[in-house]
């Protein structure tokens, strides 16, 4: 792929990532979910464990 | 109007499958679910780099915060006082980026 020029950000815009979302859940209504993610506040990222 | 709106709103393709994969690495990289990973790209304005910093040590590159619900719905206000507050927190320029992100 082409690398960008030295200092440039990759940012995507807010509907791209609904539908990016939308690909990737399996929910039944990711639509709903992805706004609801929108309107919450983000907690501190918690890795997985690996038991899970 | 509405046809224009939609047209406004509907991204292309190769973004949303750029994005796809961009997930995908970042879910991978970090051991992290789908709602994590996507709620850190909304909350770091879909800054690729940014939301991979903040995965990885929990804090913006830039050393501002991630924005919130409230800094959201203050953003919609139009208020010059609120919009100011918001500028002395996270800086003039993720301002107008939050702007923008909000719109896309």
């Amino acid at each position: 792929s082409e690398r960008q020029p030295s200092g440039s950000v990759t940012t995507y815009g807010i509907s791209v990532l609904r539908e990016a979302f939308k690909i990737l859940s399996d929910s039944q209504d990711s639509d709903a979910l992805f706004t609801k993610l929108d309107e919450t506040d983000i907690s501190f990222p918690k890795q997985l464990s690996p038991s899970v | 109007q509405e046809e224009e709106r939609q047209k406004s709103i509907c991204p292309s393709a190769a973004a949303v499958g750029e994005a796809v994969k961009t997930i995908q690495h970042l879910m991978e990289k970090f051991s992290m679910d789908l709602l994590t990973v996507t709620q850190a790209l909304l909350k770091n304005t879909g800054e690729v780099e940014t939301t991979f910093n903040f995965l990885q040590t929990g804090q913006r590159l830039d050393g501002y915060p991630v924005w919130s619900r409230e800094d959201d719905l203050e953003l919609q206000k139009h208020d010059k006082n609120i919009r100011n507050k918001l500028i002395a927190k996270f800086g003039a320029e993720n301002v107008a980026k939050r702007i923008a992100f909000r719109k896309s």
